[in-house]
């Protein structure tokens, strides 16, 4: 199964989904003004993935900003990865002192039913 | 500024309320939450208000203070006020339920955000989101929407 690989924007995440190490990471922003259309290659990609039955994945969200509309789509990400039959682990990053982004987190941590560990990062990280 | 407000001219007020932001003396943190608001505030008028007047600005007290007008159609009108509703009337701790709520199980509007726009802007702004809607002179309503920023560690 190929990688799944999109370069960051200003308004766009780097996606890096390595089917081979099982990881997959989205960094930077996400805000994009049509975040369905953004985030439907990435869920498409992993329905396949999780198709092929992996034993384990693990997510990384290094996320600076997300848009209201994001959120939704990294919902249905992490649904996806939840519905699945694999070992899975979410890390979720924030920087120190980021109370919302770290809010956040706990949101999703509450909702999801998967092992989730936020990860506070320095601002310089 | 004033018109209709595309998904150009809402990145040229993005950027023009960061580089506002840029001129304060506020911690990343703060920074980063004021972006937040900005962004949701831009992308929910460039996706519903159409033609729109806008202003951002630092008032007396230092806070960051996006202000805007839109005429609302008609036919949104309904969905907008339970929106609203759903937004503003309920306590702090139990409209953040009802958004994770929204979140794990709502559908999406045809905007692709469940509805919870107005929601992360009252959470972000830190209960400083006012909303109202007035009768226009025409007969039409204008909604008339106050997202005020406060930094959190001065």
């Amino acid at each position: 199964m190929q990688d799944l690989l999109i370069d960051r924007t200003a308004k766009t995440p780097q996606v890096e989904f390595l089917a081979l190490e099982k990881k997959l990471t989205l960094a930077g922003r996400s805000i994009p003004e049509n975040s369905i259309q953004f985030y439907e290659p990435m869920l498409l990609w992993a329905q396949k993935f999780f198709a092929e039955n992996p034993s384990k994945v693990e997510v990384h969200i290094k996320l600076e900003y997300f848009n209201t509309s994001s959120s939704k789509c990294l919902m249905d990400l992490l649904k996806r990865v939840e519905q699945s039959q694999c070992d899975a682990e979410v890390f979720w990053y924030y920087e120190e002192e980021d109370e919302d982004m770290e809010e956040a987190g706990e949101d999703y941590a509450a909702i999801i039913q998967l092992p989730f560990k936020l990860v506070e990062t320095t601002i310089d990280d | 500024m004033s018109g209709n407000l595309t998904e150009r001219q809402g990145d040229v007020m993005l950027a023009w309320g960061e580089s506002i932001l840029g001129t304060l003396a506020w911690s990343k943190a703060d920074h980063k939450r004021a972006m937040r608001c900005l962004i949701e505030w831009i992308q929910n008028l460039s996706k519903h208000a159409g033609y729109a007047t806008l202003s951002i600005g630092v008032n007396d007290a230092g806070a960051l203070v996006m202000d805007s007008t839109n005429e609302v159609d008609s036919h949104l009108l309904s969905e907008l006020k339970l929106a609203l509703e759903k937004a503003l009337s309920l306590p702090m701790e139990e409209m953040k339920g009802a958004r994770l709520d929204r979140l794990a199980n709502g559908h999406r509007t045809a905007a692709g955000g469940a509805g919870l726009g107005l929601m992360d802007l009252r959470i972000l702004s830190e209960n400083n989101l006012r909303a109202e809607c007035l009768p226009c002179d025409g007969g039409g309503t204008a909604l008339v929407l106050t997202v005020t920023v406060h930094p959190k560690s001065n």
